[in-house]
């Protein structure tokens, strides 16, 4: 799967969270994308999985070619996009298992025969992802704490098996245990031809997931991109060097709101 | 049944004439003539009275109704052994009339009694047990209790003109782990149909019965019924009661538990049915340490009309009640739920709550939820929520980033939002309901075809 995104521009409440982002991803890689808080690194990966909230004001997003901007989020799901969200919404009265067996029948698709030995399977991916198989019977999301959440949001991933996935910010509030597991359920589907974009504040998870490519986001664009050692001029310098180097012709914008 | 003996049933006369013809024992007919005396000095609930103020039935007219009356029936079998063990005992009625009739040949032997009200009021069926006779006379005082003033003309005249019921009796410390389940079943040939439901339940005595109001997919039925349950001392009572007629029917019930000292009661109410519905649940807990759950679950869709109030009494120091209404509306269908914890001035550390959630489904189906306190004493613990919303259009872009289109989706956020209550109701009647609320969910409404 090859992403191509040019110049996507998007706003929230009017307001301009991206400003021009250009980006290129393909199936097969790993990218990171870094910056600071604000500078629009959620924006995109919710404008990217169809978030009813941001409106698209300007650009494309072209999976294999073919702008995906009008289609609705399940259609880009079935295309092999998905997100590990951020902060994912609690889904009372939905079980764990009641859910993911309806999308991974879905993602099996229509004509196909339904998915055999679903259980089996999820059961393996709980132990793989250190996941009680209580968890099965849970309301989706409902009571779990910061790090459960983040886990089932790799689980679910490793269910439904996208060609391409964005995992934002999955790591931050993981002690170091959930960070190597969250980080083991991404290695394994990299064995395939899968594809992830890892959105992050700190190099941290980039340990444990190499990254093939890193982007910097700076108020609302990809400013920067490089192989791996940008990532230690960040930690070296941290986001004050981005600052210098790329901020100084938008001092006189606004603030961004949103969160990423 | 023959329709020309069909008597205008709301006339005093022909009501009177009524009880004349049904040779009951003097006790039940006495209750039926103070019934009768309160319905011909009331006047029907109008807008005017608060609880009413919603649903409207000045345009019934309650004369048209009628119903042969004296529908003698030969008592079926009673005592006989339930096959597979997964009901304790079955009685089902149609059209008023018993059909069957089962009950655990074990059970009776323990002095459980379970059948059509009319068979336990009939001297004739020459039943002479010690338990036959306990369970005559806590019926009787159950009744003549109820029988003192009425709340309504609605419930006066119930209880005057009662057609047909069901008891069940378990004796002290029985225990009964195997459900009992009623069927009020009615056809078109029926216009008006009241039926009874009472259970006793002595100290320390458990048991489990699921009742069903049903009918046929056409034909206007009218219910008037009334739930009588006592729940003594450490005993334990779960009552599910579903309703389920259809869209030219209207049902009132009103249900009232008497709940005794640590007693245990958990009431399930699970509506569907219906072009009108008046639903109506007491619960008193009378003595100290009394702890009941009121739960229901209600599916209003095309142009029904539901309107659902529970009341949780506390008369008495330390007992705990909990109320839990969840419910959808859809297409033009308007839903009202009116709540209320009345903590008397001796029931002190009382522990209340009362929550009530509905989902509208679209616009154009409405729903009003009304909640209320009446406190008259300290040191208690009293708390009320209540939510009417719309699908969480977060919950539905997560579903559907995952692949699920919107309609999927969209189903399976009302099924999970309901299944919180659904969860609370006896395991063997899950199943059924989560069945119908898909059903409901997915039926398509025509307004022009209305």
């Amino acid at each position: 799967m090859n992403i191509t995104i040019n110049d996507l521009r998007a706003s929230i409440n009017g307001q301009e969270i991206l400003k021009g982002v250009d980006l290129e991803l393909n199936s097969g890689e790993v990218h990171a994308l870094m910056g600071p808080n604000g500078s629009g690194k959620s924006t995109l990966s919710n404008v990217i999985v169809g978030h009813p909230a941001f409106e698209v004001t300007g650009g494309e997003v072209l999976v294999d070619g073919v702008d995906i901007l009008e289609m609705e989020p399940h259609e880009r799901a079935r295309l092999g996009l998905f997100l590990a969200f951020q902060y994912p919404v609690e889904v009372p009265g939905v079980t764990v298992g009641r859910f993911l067996k309806r999308a991974v029948d879905i993602r099996a698709g229509e004509g196909e025969q339904k998915t055999k030995g679903f259980i089996k399977q999820l059961r393996e991916m709980m132990d793989y992802m250190q996941i009680d198989q209580q968890f099965i019977n849970r309301y989706l999301n409902e009571g779990f704490s910061g790090g459960e959440k983040k886990r089932m949001e790799i689980l679910q991933m490793l269910m439904l098996k996208p060609s391409f996935a964005i995992l934002d910010e999955t790591d931050s509030g993981l002690d170091i245990d959930a960070l190597q597991i969250v980080a083991k359920g991404v290695n394994r589907l990299r064995e395939g031809d899968f594809g992830a974009l890892v959105i992050t504040h700190y190099q941290r998870i980039l340990n444990h997931i190499r990254p093939d490519y890193v982007h910097i986001m700076y108020r609302g664009r990809v400013v920067t991109s490089g192989g791996g050692e940008l990532v230690d001029s960040l930690e070296a310098n941290g986001y004050d060097w981005i600052r210098e180097q790329y901020g100084i012709e938008e001092e006189n914008d606004v603030k961004p709101v949103a969160n990423g | 049944m023959n329709s020309t003996h069909t008597a205008v049933f709301s006339g005093t006369h022909q009501i009177d004439r009524y009880i004349e013809s049904l040779h009951e024992p003097q006790w039940m007919s006495t209750i039926r003539r103070r019934a009768l005396q309160a319905f011909c000095a009331m006047v029907w609930p109008t807008t005017e009275d608060e609880e009413w103020r919603r649903s409207d039935i000045s345009s019934y007219d309650f004369d048209s109704y009628g119903l042969a009356p004296a529908a003698v029936v030969q008592p079926p079998q009673i005592a006989g052994s339930v096959d597979g063990a997964e009901r304790s005992g079955v009685i089902r009625f149609r059209n008023g009339q018993c059909s069957e009739a089962s009950l655990d040949a074990g059970l009776a032997r323990q002095g459980v009694v379970f059948g059509p009200l009319s068979v336990l009021l009939d001297d004739g069926v020459g039943n002479n047990s010690a338990q036959h006779a306990a369970a005559v006379d806590a019926v009787r005082r159950l009744l003549e209790q109820r029988s003192q003033s009425f709340e309504n003309r609605i419930l006066a005249w119930h209880y005057a003109t009662w057609t047909h019921g069901v008891v069940l009796y378990v004796p002290r410390f029985v225990e009964v782990k195997v459900p009992f389940e009623v069927q009020f079943d009615n056809g078109a040939d029926q216009a008006l149909s009241a039926p009874q439901v009472i259970a006793v339940l002595e100290e320390g005595a458990r048991a489990t019965l699921l009742h069903s109001v049903t009918g046929d997919d056409e034909g206007e039925v009218l219910i008037n019924e009334a739930i009588d349950v006592d729940v003594a001392a450490a005993a334990y009572f779960d009552l599910f009661t579903h309703y389920d007629l259809n869209v030219d029917s209207t049902t009132f019930s009103n249900g009232r538990a008497d709940i005794g000292r640590d007693a245990g009661f958990h009431s399930f109410v699970s509506n569907f049915g219906g072009m009108f519905s008046k639903l109506r649940f007491d619960a008193d807990l009378n003595e100290t340490g009394g702890d009941i759950d009121l739960d229901g679950l209600y599916f209003a869709s095309r142009d029904q009309h539901m309107d659902l109030r529970t009341v949780q009494s506390h008369n008495a120091f330390n007992a705990n009640s909990r109320t839990f209404y969840k419910g959808a509306v859809k297409d033009e269908s308007h839903a009202i739920y009116q709540g209320l914890i009345r903590v008397a001035r001796n029931a002190s550390q009382t522990d209340a709550y009362l929550t009530n959630n509905t989902l509208l489904l679209n616009n154009g189906a409405r729903a009003d939820s009304i909640p209320g306190l009446n406190i008259n004493t300290d040191d208690v613990k009293c708390s009320h929520g209540s939510t009417t919303g719309k699908i969480d259009p977060l919950q539905l872009f997560y579903l559907q980033s995952r692949g699920l289109p919107s309609d999927v989706a969209r189903i399976m956020l009302v099924q999970g939002f309901l299944e919180e209550v659904i969860n609370r109701a006896p395991l063997q009647v899950r199943e059924r309901l989560r069945e119908l609320v898909e059903q409901r969910i997915l039926a398509q409404y025509d307004v022009d075809d209305e």
